[in-house]
């Protein structure tokens, strides 16, 4: 990374500010292409990687991807599916064919109801964005034990940490088993204390002004933890 | 308007009622996410405006006639609270809050990028707590910080601001007297990065070289308003750094 662009990643910028580009890379997320050159389209700060230019918004809905591991609840049910809130602008399906029981056609209420949660899958989005969902897999499963908490699918990165450090941590001190999700919600399991820490630092997290480690935000983490 | 030319608005001196200069804005406060539950939200007082702007999804669009296969609805609800003037409003919609809202909802549509969420909606829920004039700008400029701060994808912000003619005499954003008893509102949207204009309407009579007068005013304006929602939107985020 050159040290025009190490600059560029801590700028913030607002819809519609131009972005330098001299360094010819390619528009990503959240950037426009036009005639006059670069343009963001959100609030959030500008990153580079592997010649892409990129914003990391700093406040954004998420939008599922196939393949993400996502936290959600039953919003409502047919006799064939149950239709999941995973926080996108668009209800997941999961069709009993694709779910762990051998579920008869009308009998889905035998396994969850409206307002269960479950850990499950993206397994395909289509163009008109309909988002169809598995919980056939490794670890996918309904969610019993524990608490869901919501740190926003902008915050996952910050929380998880380089390397997966922060959550490192967050697992040590707290004790507990946590499982973060794409769409930016945790699932923590553990005592009582455990989890009552694990919430304080999500709220931590959800209220951040940098959805991106850095220094700074390492630095507020471990100020954080030592609070606690 | 109109037969209402001749009440005094300008002081011998050149200055207005409020003591202000004919190409001057009124004082102007913009903060960014006030409303906690909502996606993004924005809280803009212009004079004695106050709007509360909170802005929700994208979410599904319901009922499902109103989706579009090919982008989202922009669903912009413009409402006067009924203690917002000394004159209490009805509360519900009315002729004029439905017009304001097709206004602002189709000037919103210039800036947002309404193609990356089909079948779905945007909801956009503009409140005027406290009006004089010019409610309609002071709501569509809020409404763009709003939906930057829900980071909703937008080719550019939007600034609304209006010029007028009162005693014969352009000068920018009207307040209640020069409202009532000028001559001419020329109330724009423009895109403060590319100067486009997203709407424009006219209530009265301007002369070309008025016009033109009024145009220049309001770009100028359009800068100053540009630059206080960039600030209020960085220092929600920016945390010290920028």
């Amino acid at each position: 990374m050159n040290e025009v662009y190490s600059g560029a990643q801590e700028r913030l910028v607002i819809p519609g500010d131009r972005i330098e580009n001299s360094g010819g890379l390619a528009a990503g997320s959240g950037i426009l292409k036009t005639n006059d050159g670069l343009v963001a389209t959100q609030l959030g700060h500008v990153m580079e990687n592997n010649g892409v230019i990129y914003l990391q918004a700093s406040n954004s809905t998420y939008i599922p991807r196939s393949g993400d591991l996502v936290i959600g609840f039953v919003n409502s049910m047919r006799s064939n599916l149950w239709m999941f809130d995973i926080g996108g602008p668009f209800e997941a399906l999961l069709p009993m064919s694709l779910s762990p029981w051998n579920t008869q056609y009308g009998d889905l209420e035998e396994h969850m109801i409206v307002g269960d949660y479950a850990l499950l899958r993206v397994q395909e989005v289509d163009s008109q964005h309909g988002v169809v969902c598995t919980m056939k897999g490794i670890g996918l499963r309904k969610i019993s034990t524990g608490v869901v908490e919501n740190i926003g699918s902008n915050s996952t990165k910050l929380f998880i940490g380089v390397d997966g450090s922060n959550l490192q941590k967050i697992k040590q001190q707290s004790g507990c088993r946590i499982t973060v999700a794409d769409n930016g919600r945790i699932w923590v399991e553990g005592s009582d204390k455990g989890i009552s820490e694990v919430r304080n630092i999500s709220a931590y997290f959800s209220k951040s002004d940098t959805p991106y480690p850095n220094l700074k935000s390492i630095k507020n983490f471990n100020e954080k933890m030592e609070e606690l | 308007m109109g037969g209402y030319g001749d009440v005094e608005l300008i002081k011998s001196n050149g200055e207005r009622l409020d003591g202000r200069t004919v190409d001057e804005l009124r004082p102007i406060t913009i903060e960014v996410g006030v409303l906690p539950a909502a996606r993004g939200s924005c809280r803009m007082t212009w004079g004695l405006n106050i709007a509360e702007v909170a802005v929700y999804g994208p979410m599904e669009a319901h009922p499902r006639k109103i989706q579009r296969p090919d982008r989202a609805v922009l669903d912009v609800r413009y409402n006067m609270a009924p203690f917002s003037t000394s004159d209490r409003i009805r509360p519900g919609f009315n002729r004029r809050s439905r017009e304001i809202s097709k206004v602002t909802a189709e000037a919103l549509e210039s800036i947002v990028m309404v193609e990356m969420f089909p079948r779905s909606k945007i909801r956009v829920e503009i409140e005027i707590l406290c009006a004089e004039a010019g409610t309609r700008c002071c709501g569509i400029t809020a409404a763009a910080v709003a939906l930057a701060d829900a980071g909703i994808p937008m080719k550019d912000m939007l600034v609304s601001v209006a010029a007028g003619k009162i005693n014969d005499i352009v000068v920018l954003d009207l307040d209640k007297a020069e409202d009532n008893y000028g001559q001419a509102d020329l109330p724009v949207g423009i895109l403060p990065n590319s100067k486009e204009i997203a709407f424009l309407q006219m209530d009265g009579d301007l002369s070309p070289e008025e016009f033109e007068l009024a145009m220049k005013y309001n770009m100028k304006a359009v800068d100053e308003i540009h630059k206080l929602q960039v600030e209020a939107l960085k220092s929600k985020y920016s945390g010290g750094e920028n």
